[in-house]
């Protein structure tokens, strides 16, 4: 027996952050995931972390362009902009990452950002 | 209302990066108006900032201005470095630390922001008295969030309870606060909302961190161009032609 899908009414509020990394060198998406947990455990904590199911996304990550999506809850993303700004190294390697835009759905992510 | 940064330095003073460098990559990340506030020592200095700071706003057609830090050890040794330097950059930075340049900062008209009066401080080196004396006087508390990027983990913790404490006097009291990135070199330039969402995490309303990005400093920047143009006479006089 399988669980029913929640109604659409009852589901947790997702958004998407897109980000684009600027670097000298390429990132690739296991440094920048383990960088982004280490970095998000340190500014908000494990609470904070698990309340807000954050996510990054591997199928939407962009090598070439270096674009990134992460899916937070709606009510966190005002914290997780802030400790993306904190970041300051990806495995040596200096950064700054630029948020481009908050999405309410991957579709519109993908067509405003990724193609 | 353009997002302003106040902040930025260049290699000048303390940067490594050029005035070009630098502004090009914070008009990428969406900043409209810059200032270089580095650290001057004297008229060759102006010039040479000012000179590479105009070169760069018509090379990329956004505004740039030049602007001064001023480090001081006492009251006297503060009043005699901005009223030489006001009357020839458009933003005088003066850096705090030391109680009586913090309150002689607030205290003065000419000051157009007084940055981190925590520097190397246990408490938080700002009160109420300050918050008022600075609303008066239109200057304005003024945070790099190079600092917050540049402390280790233990400092960032006393760093940012800090700077929430003097935020949190300065909305009681309505004084004006500006962030800026006080980049030193371009890996340290973030977005405009960026700084607004670390304001909103710190605990503060979307309306407050516009004002410390948009509004304070583009009245600093107003007042600055009023006082330079050719009609200024006195604060509140004008010259008109008929």
């Amino acid at each position: 027996m399988n669980l029913n899908p929640l109604p659409p009414a009852m589901r947790e509020k997702k958004r998407y952050i897109v980000i684009k990394i600027l670097s000298n060198a390429k990132i690739e998406y296991n440094e920048l995931s383990y960088t982004l947990w280490n970095e998000f455990t340190r500014f908000l904590g494990e609470f904070e972390l698990s309340i807000s199911r954050a996510w990054l996304i591997e199928d939407l990550f962009d090598q070439e362009n270096q674009i990134a999506v992460l899916r937070v809850n709606h009510n966190f993303v005002e914290n997780f902009r802030a400790a993306l700004a904190l970041i300051k190294e990806i495995s040596g390697k200096k950064v700054a990452i630029k948020v481009l835009g908050v999405t309410g759905t991957i579709k519109s992510a993908k067509e405003r950002f990724l193609t | 209302m353009k997002f302003c940064d106040l902040g930025l330095r260049s290699n000048f003073s303390a940067g490594e990066n050029s005035v070009l460098e630098m502004a090009e990559r914070a008009k990428d990340f969406g900043y409209e108006v810059l200032a270089f506030s580095d650290y001057l020592l004297n008229l060759r200095d102006i010039e040479g900032l000012k000179r590479a700071v105009s070169e760069a706003s018509k090379k990329l057609g956004c505004e740039i201005y030049a602007g001064v830090r001023i480090k001081a050890l006492n009251k006297v040794e503060l009043i005699r470095k901005v009223k030489f330097f006001r009357n020839f950059v458009h933003v005088v930075v003066v850096e705090g630390g030391n109680l009586e340049v913090n309150r002689g900062a607030c205290s003065m008209p000419e000051v157009d922001i007084l940055a981190h009066p925590e520097n190397g401080r246990d408490d938080s080196g700002f009160d109420h008295v300050m918050a008022s004396l600075a609303r008066e006087n239109h200057t304005a508390l003024g945070i790099d969030f190079s600092k917050i990027l540049e402390a280790d983990s233990r400092s960032r913790i006393s760093l940012l309870r800090k700077i929430r404490k003097n935020l949190r006097i300065c909305e009681h009291c309505r004084a004006p606060v500006i962030f800026s990135t006080g980049a030193m070199n371009v890996w340290e330039i973030r977005g405009p909302r960026e700084i607004m969402s670390l304001i909103q995490a710190l605990g503060f309303d979307y309306d407050f961190a516009e004002k410390a990005l948009l509004q304070n400093p583009n009245f600093v920047i107003q007042r600055a161009n009023e006082v330079f143009s050719k009609e200024f006479v006195a604060p509140g006089v004008k010259r008109y032609e008929s």
